[in-house]
């Protein structure tokens, strides 16, 4: 029973299309199929790599990403997390049986949207010019700069707030450096991503205190969590 | 969406870890240790600059 990378869970599509597609180590993308639910696979002969070996890491990393992304040019993608690993085609079909229930309801809510990252930074403001002459002047350009970095966080709140009105769904992730001030995902629907696009290049415009940048578009990667409690089915 | 543009590391990893549908189970396996993972990986992007 040869062990199985498993990239994501799809719809169901033609795998001819998948034709030439590498993966893990660069072994050919296959499909497994239960039902209605289709798994994207590839045979994995070296194991995954340990955690200490970061080239391999991100080799992984992006293989996985590029599977996905291909696969969610065809079909409605649910990516697993990275590294999950299935022994054997009937492994792949049990987990596909028993989530049937919770695989088609994550599908049904990621269904025709793309996944889009708004990241917005605080812009440094220059620095005042010369040495404070007093230290009454070092206080008061030390309380206008901390003024501006809270003003800086209230705003990037209210912009991550103003874009969920935008997309179906919303979720943060940690910041990257202290001066990323949101970092966040969206669901949005692809016939709104031009909208949604253009909303963060006018909030961009609008704002001198952040930098704002836009990722993707992704699968939706931080929206696949599935329901573990829903039942499951037979 | 354009497949073979170089994504930075970390946009990729704050989606591929601890994001994606998580199975349980006895016959699924997943890396090692992914908390031990991600703090391999969160390294590495260190060492190749947080925005890269």
């Amino acid at each position: 029973m040869s062990p199985l990378y498993t990239y994501a869970v799809a719809r169901p599509f033609d795998p001819a299309r998948l034709a030439g597609l590498r993966g893990v180590d660069g072994a050919a993308v296959t499909v497994v199929r239960a039902g209605d639910l289709l798994a994207i696979t590839s045979s994995l002969a070296s194991g995954t790599p340990e955690p200490d070996d970061l080239p391999a890491l991100e080799a992984l990393a992006r293989a996985h990403d590029r599977v996905v992304a291909a696969v969610s040019q065809l079909t409605t993608v649910l990516p697993f997390r990275l590294g999950t690993v299935h022994l054997g085609r009937s492994g792949v079909v049990g987990v596909l049986r028993d989530r049937h229930a919770a695989f088609g309801a994550a599908l049904d809510r990621v269904a025709g949207c793309v996944e889009l990252g708004v990241k917005a930074y605080a812009v440094a403001r220059p620095a005042p010019v010369g040495a404070p002459g007093s230290g009454r002047e070092y206080l008061a350009q030390r309380r206008e700069r901390q003024e501006a970095e809270r003003r800086a966080v209230a705003v990037a709140g209210r912009v991550g707030a103003d874009l969920l009105h935008l997309a179906r769904d919303g979720h943060a992730h940690s910041a990257q450096a202290s001066t990323n001030l949101l970092n966040a995902s969206y669901l949005v629907d692809t016939a709104s991503v031009d909208g949604f696009v253009a909303r963060v290049a006018a909030l961009d415009r609008a704002l001198p205190e952040l930098d704002l940048v836009v990722t993707g578009p992704w699968a939706p990667y931080s929206f696949a969590a599935i329901d573990e409690d829903m039942e499951l089915s037979a | 969406m354009t497949p073979d543009r170089q994504i930075a590391l970390v946009d990729l990893l704050d989606r591929l870890l601890g994001e994606g549908a998580v199975i349980t189970g006895d016959i699924t396996l997943s890396i090692a240790d992914v908390d031990l993972v991600q703090i391999s990986l969160r390294a590495l992007v260190a060492s190749v600059g947080a925005l890269g």
